[in-house]
């Protein structure tokens, strides 16, 4: 394994170091013991790594979400433009399940009117939708949960 | 394993990067001094086909086996994606340090005895 080898293996070695014994990473990590020069190149690539991880565990969810959400892990986090206005897209995890939630101000859709502020549900084939409203938001939801563990998350 | 190992010395080559910039120091310094939501825009603004396995590998920390298994390509170009993607981020990170440092106005008190 040649060193431009080894760094395109190790450039995949998780900064929680959790890959320390795939086989595979061991053989690089083993030569950039070995190697001063590929060892100090590791150990910048773990430190920008890991700074980059730890900021983006801090990014706060975008949007006033149900309480209950806050036991599911926050995966991903975007924001999206929908008919030239701002949406947020909130991506969930729990229990392997994923969660995809939509978030956007009612001030830019006043035209959805001020119902809708109970759920709705509707259970499709491979996912389940839900749509509500608080005084600032409209939230449309689609998982692949259960329609009673989206009923137990709003 | 045996066939992973494969799989991964028979696409590692073809796919190896192109040369890219090595982390300095600076760049680690710089993801500390930025805040969570510009680390965050930086990752929205690395191409689709790079930022599927960065955000799988940062934010749900699966491995590269499992990156493979999710997006459906072989473990050689996730590691490349991966690679090209940090890259991407690292220079995306630049861009926003700059941006935001040009934000900023320069502020210059007047000269002693100028008229103001």
């Amino acid at each position: 394994m040649t060193n431009l080898e080894a760094k395109f293996v190790l450039s995949a070695y998780r900064a929680s170091g959790s890959d320390a014994c795939d086989p595979a990473m061991q053989e690089a990590l083993q030569q950039a013991q070995r190697d001063p020069a590929l060892g100090a190149w590791l150990e910048q690539e773990q430190a920008h790594a890991m700074a980059v991880a730890a900021r983006l565990a801090e990014v706060p969810l975008p949007a006033e979400l149900p309480a209950s959400f806050d036991r599911l892990r926050a995966l991903v986090c975007r924001n999206l433009k929908f008919e030239g206005r701002d949406v947020s897209l909130v991506c969930f995890d729990s229990g392997g399940k994923k969660s995809h939630v939509f978030v956007a101000r009612r001030d830019d859709f006043p035209w959805r009117g001020p119902g809708a502020i109970a759920p709705f549900f509707d259970v499709g084939r491979r996912l389940v939708a839900a749509g509500w409203s608080d005084a600032k938001n409209h939230y449309v939801m689609f998982s692949d949960a259960s329609v009673e563990d989206v009923k137990r998350l709003l | 394993l045996r066939s992973r190992r494969r799989d991964l010395r028979s696409t590692s080559i073809e796919d190896l990067p192109v040369t890219e910039q090595d982390i300095t120091a600076e760049d680690v310094d710089r993801v500390a001094r930025l805040d969570a939501a510009t680390v965050m825009v930086a990752l929205q603004s690395v191409d689709e086909i790079f930022r599927a396995p960065l955000t799988l590998s940062y934010l749900e920390d699966l491995s590269y086996l499992e990156i493979a298994e999710a997006l459906g390509v072989p473990i050689g170009t996730v590691m490349s994606r991966l690679s090209r993607g940090n890259a991407q981020l690292r220079a995306a990170l630049a861009r926003e340090e700059q941006s935001a440092a040009a934000r900023v106005v320069a502020f210059t008190t007047p000269k002693s005895g100028q008229a103001s």
